[in-house]
């Protein structure tokens, strides 16, 4: 198991060296650069500007670039932001957090409504809670997530007024519990849509496969109560290709909060992100880059292991 | 609105349609041909989602109340602080809304308006505009220029004290200035401060020795903010990113806390030097989204905005709607305009002339804009003093413009596509090869306003024979040595400049600042590839303009310089912004203008 | 939809994927009328997204001759009109008739969808095909490969694709189906690698056929199911994420009408004019449906474990 581990960690090193050396590229792409605001900047001169240049180390080669890029990745250093002024990591560290907080929120609205409706689903297949949920599973598949996300604002905050439209806490005597709450609801039923509608079929159907299982039938044919045969037998062995996949998608909230926090003016990684390619931030957008990545590596190496230590007949070499 | 003519006429013409689509539902349902329950029941054939049903039942119920009504209450011009009924309190909270979020609070290296905003509201220069546009006296009580123009002479406030104790003394002065011209420091702006020579001390007179005769000086300097010392001894590094994030001034507020994409807490400082502030704390609350900004002045959660981030022009009529607030307006310094690349046709006046009468702008101002934007027609900002209020821009004139470009030479060719010789030599004749008329029409990328007005003018220029292509890309790209100004095709780019305090304009149209490669620096992009026909006049005038000290003689030069930029279009005028501050009805001292920033008075708003 | 609009691969095409093989709803044993029911339903859902489908693209590509108005006709006098006879869905900021703009956006919008799926189809199949049949170092790279792709996480980097090299619906579909095809080629990977070990390839190899015609003529015939689903559910993943990228204005360049577009262009006056924001996602949203319906319909028809 610890070998296994520590293998399939080494493993992720150079899969994130490679995502590295291809986002850099990608920015190299960049027509312009993050110094063609201030050039166009009424009071800046040619000397300042070259000044400004050397100082955000842009007139250096660009493999010296990179190469000094990924060396200070290495020791954890993601460079200093363009925009603000300030380490990378105390720019992203700020934000970070809050999406964190909406990706908890939504993650346990959708475990919770996918667990429940798809195993309720399940013990009645073709039923009418069956139907009726694979209806909406389908519309909460095929919905653009930032419109739903629109509509939610539209019906709840603009026109019936219950929940605030927008941000994380009221400006004035906000910060307790309730105020997040009540900004959370939104913007966490908005990201979970999509996962839900995915994972409660996915629930039903893995469910449904348990129950024509033969030591399910054996259960039954023993006499055992339904909801032990329910918890004890048919969960366990469901939810293990269930907890892989949520791991694996888990990771995917982040992008997600793109759209989502836009929306709701919620001020994570998302806004961050946004705020930063209107500024052409680089070091700001490289290091959110990774972090999604590395959650993405995360996210699989996780479902790896958890399939491991749920799964008896799988050894881990 | 629905229109009481069409809606008998379709009553008329029979029985209306089986309601199909979402809108139809909705329709039928205010016309009253549904039942609430008969909306429910078809939507629900339809396949529509509950949200969407939700949204449908309200729409149906609100449509004719959020309809965009005309309002026959129009925005409070500024005259003054705001005034309201009833006794004025001490203490409280203020939450200002704002559209985009301070990159950083330090004033020397910040590029937003935003950031300059709330620092306004907790550091002092030795003066500051108000809102007439005259400088205050703040850090410095007066100040004396020599005759020869060369020297300014300061007397510093007696007893001034910083936010974290440190006295404030003319050492503050000098070391101001000497991190702001410091090459590893990178200041945004140096202006003014580059071309001081010495500094001295004396006392509480500080002495500012320049090199050259400099009109706009005292507009940079004076009203550049103040450091302490203590915070720029602790190196470049520390003193950029620390001061940035927590700035420390003598103004009436100090800084509190900043929860990135939040907000941001100022809180009342009780040592300030002068009246202390009547508000308790100041929260400058970021709401990104123009929508989520109107429904929180809606309900009171936004008592304030101003500055960079008031009210869209677009939504004020609905801003009107809202009895929490009031919406104030007053001129700006920023203008729009297409900047017209000088090449080819372009090069020709009659061409630009032509354009000009080709641009629908008043058509603009008023539909496009709803009558929130002024006319333009020069450089100037109606409202400062050098503006020439006796230049009438162009009307909308088709033929006109078709009469020029005939003038020009340019004949209908392919498709009737406008072509003809380009100048070579002498800019106003067309003696060189064929070319047909094409020209790019550029936008910044997410500029709505600009990219509706420039698919407008596309569609008018078009209609002429001058094939125009609407395109956009991000600033920094716009801006880059890729962007349009460097290519050799013939370009207009629609977006705006924003006048500093002094009337000084050589930033734009004089030829020491035209770039000299790609990436270097200056504002006369257009005349990149040749200077323009009257260069030699706008170069005299706009140094003229610099180097002359007496306000009314100044005056006269930039009024020439504004009859000059009528008559040769080296951009087209589209409009001066209007902005549209909004402020709670029981807000006092409130006092917005486009000369300074949303925060410079912060110390005496009060509440009722 | 969360997480498809923002990932390589959606959760729901790897669910739907993942069941391809082994449909885990078709192992349950049940009675020959139960069975018979639900696929004439599905059946029928899948007839129904393809009518929805055809329509939308008539509706699409004769939006010439059914739209009221011109595509980018701008009437000034007449800005975000609420529906009225003339303006059956009233007009947008530029007074354009939004019902117009709503044929118009899906031509934009179901090509970018059919043709980055191909795109996607097509790099998936070369990859995984390669990767699966001559196995070795070049299975190895090609599968490193897919893995930094599948770490990429997909919208952060088309955004930043496209605000600095500007877009045109080309870039977007070009980046869309360059952004989408790990899934298929890891499973086409997968069943090339047991099904090039069974008897009629080996056999093929023997008597010296080439290796392109074994795979065309032999293999790939094997998974056209798993080709197939992908690239429907890949033409869903593409419209929603052409819109949300258009919604963040990032996108299809502003003038080209397309539903995201119009998403993006309703979204100030949202609050006083709900049905420019209403009509595309709801356009948008059944569009996908039917795609998604269509989709389910192929699988079962095609797959082998269910006869």
């Amino acid at each position: 198991m610890l070998r296994f581990t520590i293998r399939r960690l080494l493993g992720a090193i150079p899969l994130l060296l490679g995502v590295s050396v291809l986002s850099f590229a990608f920015m190299q792409l960049a027509p312009g650069g993050p110094d063609a605001l201030f050039a166009r900047n009424a009071r800046m001169t040619t000397a300042q500007l070259e000044q400004i240049r050397h100082n955000m180390g842009l007139d250096r080669p660009v493999p010296e670039q990179l190469l000094v890029w990924i060396g200070n990745l290495l020791r954890g250093d993601l460079g200093m932001s363009y925009a603000q002024y300030r380490p990378v990591s105390q720019v992203i560290g700020d934000v970070f957090p809050n999406t964190v907080v909406l990706m908890a929120a939504g993650l346990t609205i959708s475990l919770a409504a996918s667990l429940g409706f798809g195993i309720l689903a399940a013990r009645n297949p073709y039923g009418v809670f069956d139907n009726v949920t694979s209806f909406f599973s389908y519309f909460g598949l095929a919905m653009p997530v930032f419109w739903f996300g629109l509509m939610l604002q539209l019906l709840f905050a603009v026109h019936l007024g219950w929940l605030p439209s927008a941000g994380m806490y009221s400006a004035a005597g906000g910060g307790g519990l309730g105020d997040l709450l009540r900004h959370l609801a939104l913007p966490a039923f908005t990201i979970a849509i999509g996962s839900i509608a995915g994972w409660s079929r996915y629930v039903r159907s893995s469910t449904l496969e348990q129950f024509g299982q033969d030591y399910v039938r054996t259960a039954r044919a023993k006499g055992l109560a339904e909801q032990r045969v329910v918890r004890g037998h048919v969960l366990r062995n469901a939810l293990i290709p269930f907890v892989t996949v949520v791991a694996i998608d888990a990771p995917l909230y982040l992008t997600g909060a793109v759209l989502t926090e836009t929306v709701f003016s919620w001020p994570g990684m998302g806004r961050l992100f946004y705020d930063s390619l209107t500024v052409r931030d680089y070091p700001v957008l490289m290091g959110t880059l990774m972090l999604g990545a590395a959650l993405i590596v995360a996210g699989n190496l996780i479902a790896d292991l958890v399939y491991g230590v749920l799964d008896p007949r799988i050894s881990l070499r | 609105m629905i229109d009481p003519i069409s809606r008998p006429d379709r009553f008329a013409a029979g029985a209306a349609p089986e309601p199909r689509t979402l809108d139809e539902l909705v329709q039928a349902r205010i016309d009253g041909r549904l039942s609430r329950r008969g909306l429910l029941r078809r939507a629900v054939a339809l396949g529509f989602a509950a949200p969407v049903i939700g949204v449908m039942l309200h729409a149906a119920g609100d449509v004719a109340a959020a309809a965009p009504a005309r309002q026959d209450k129009q925005p409070i011009p500024v005259t003054g602080p705001t005034k309201p009924a009833g006794e004025a309190q001490t203490g409280g909270t203020v939450t200002v809304g704002s559209n985009s979020e301070p990159d950083t609070l330090h004033p020397y290296i910040t590029q937003l308006v935003a950031a300059s905003d709330v620092i306004w509201g907790m550091m002092d220069g030795l003066f500051t505009y108000d809102s007439e546009q005259k400088l205050a006296p703040r850090l410095a009580t007066a100040y004396s220029i020599s005759d020869d123009g060369l020297t300014y002479t300061f007397t510093l406030r007696e007893g001034v004290s910083f936010h974290n104790g440190d006295a404030f003394t003319g050492e503050d002065v000098v070391n101001s200035w000497k991190i702001i011209m410091n090459p590893d420091f990178g200041a945004f702006n140096q202006n003014g401060w580059d071309k001081i020579d010495d500094i001295t001390v004396d006392g509480s007179t500080v002495t500012m020795r320049t090199t050259e005769v400099y009109a706009p000086f005292l507009s940079y300097v004076a009203d550049t903010r103040i450091c302490p010392s203590s915070a720029i001894a602790k190196g470049v590094d520390v003193f950029k990113q620390e001061f940035g994030r927590a700035p420390i001034g003598t103004g009436p507020f100090t800084f509190g806390e900043w929860r990135a994409k939040e907000q941001i807490t100022l809180d009342k400082f009780d040592g300030y030097w002068g009246e202390p502030a009547h508000l308790d704390r100041i929260i400058y609350r970021i709401v990104p989204d123009d929508n989520t900004l109107m429904v929180q002045l809606r309900t009171g959660e936004v008592q304030a905005c101003g500055s960079g981030a008031g009210i869209p022009p677009t939504r004020v009529d609905e801003a009107l709607g809202f009895d929490t607030i009031d919406v104030l307006q007053h001129a700006t310094l920023g203008w729009n305009h297409i900047d017209l690349k000088n090449v080819d046709f372009i090069r020709m006046t009659k061409v630009r002339q032509a354009l000009d009468f080709a641009t629908p702008s008043k058509d603009i101002i008023e539909k496009l804009l709803k009558g929130r934007a002024l006319p333009s027609v020069a450089d100037q900002a109606p409202g400062s003093w050098a503006f020439d209020p006796d230049i009438q821009p162009r009307p909308y004139d088709l033929e006109q413009a078709k009469q020029l470009l005939a003038e020009a030479g340019l004949t209908p060719g392919d498709g009737g596509v406008l072509q003809g010789k380009i100048p070579t030599d002498d800019p106003q004749v067309g003696d060189g090869e064929v070319k047909p008329f094409e020209i790019e029409l550029w936008f910044v990328s997410g500029n709505t306003d600009n990219e509706r007005i420039a698919q407008v003018v596309a569609q008018s220029w078009n209609s002429l024979g001058v094939k125009t292509t609407v395109k956009n890309q991000d600033i920094s790209t716009i801006w880059g040595p890729e962007g349009y100004q460097f290519t050799p095709q013939m370009t207009g780019a629609l977006f705006g400049w924003f006048n500093g305090n002094d009337p000084t304009d050589a930033y734009y149209w004089n030829s020491s600042q035209i770039p000299s490669t790609p990436t270097g620096s200056g504002g006369n992009l257009p005349a990149y590839f040749h200077h323009y026909n009257f260069q030699e006049e706008i170069d005299k005038l706009t140094t003229a303009g610099d180097a002359t000290t007496d306000q009314e003689a100044r005056k006269q030069i930039y009024f020439q310089i504004q009859e000059l930029l009528h008559e040769e279009v080296p951009v087209i005028f589209i409009d001066w912004e209007v902005a549209f501050p909004g402020v709670a009805k029981n807000i006092g001292g409130f006092w917005p203008s486009a000369f300074n920033y949303l925060l410079w008075n912060a110390g005496e708003w009060y509440l009722t | 939809m969360t997480v498809s609009t923002a990932s390589g691969a959606p959760p729901a095409d790897r669910a739907a994927l993942a069941g391809l093989a082994p449909d885990l709803t078709a192992r349950k044993p049940r009675g020959p009328w139960r069975l018979a029911l639900e696929r004439l339903r599905r059946a029928r859902l899948a007839l129904l997204g393809l009518v929805v489908l055809l329509a939308l693209c008539l509706a699409a590509l004769f939006a010439p001759v059914l739209a009221p108005y011109g595509e980018n006709e701008i009437d000034l006098f007449n800005i975000t009109a609420l529906p009225s006879a003339e303006h059956v869905l009233g007009t947008d900021d530029l007074g354009r008739d939004e019902l117009t703009r709503l044929l118009y956006g899906g031509r934009v919008s179901l090509m970018v969808g059919i043709a980055a799926a191909l795109l996607s189809a097509g790099v998936g199949i070369g990859v995984g095909a390669a990767a699966g049949y001559y196995g070795g170092w070049i299975d190895a790279a090609l599968m490193r490969f897919v893995d930094v792709m599948l770490a990429f996480p997909a919208i952060f980097l088309l955004l930043i694709l496209f605000s600095m090299r500007g877009s045109s619906v080309g870039g977007v579909i070009l980046f869309l189906g360059l952004f989408s095809w790990m899934w298929l080629a890891r499973i086409i990977r997968g069943e090339f690698l047991s099904l090039k070990q069974r008897d009629f390839a080996e056999a093929a190899r023997a008597v010296g056929v080439p290796d392109g015609r074994i795979i065309l003529r032999h293999l790939l015939p094997n998974v056209i199911a798993a080709i197939v689903v992908s690239t429907t559910l890949n033409m869903a993943y593409a419209m929603l994420s052409e819109a949300a990228l258009s919604f963040l204005g990032f996108g299809v360049p502003p003038d080209v009408p397309t539903w995201g577009n119009m998403l993006n262009a309703a979204r100030p006056y949202y609050t006083v004019q709900p049905q420019l924001a209403i009509a595309p996602g709801l356009t948008l949203t059944v569009a996908v449906l039917a795609i998604n319906f269509v989709g389910d319909g192929l699988r079962d028809a095609l797959d082998p474990h269910r006869s």
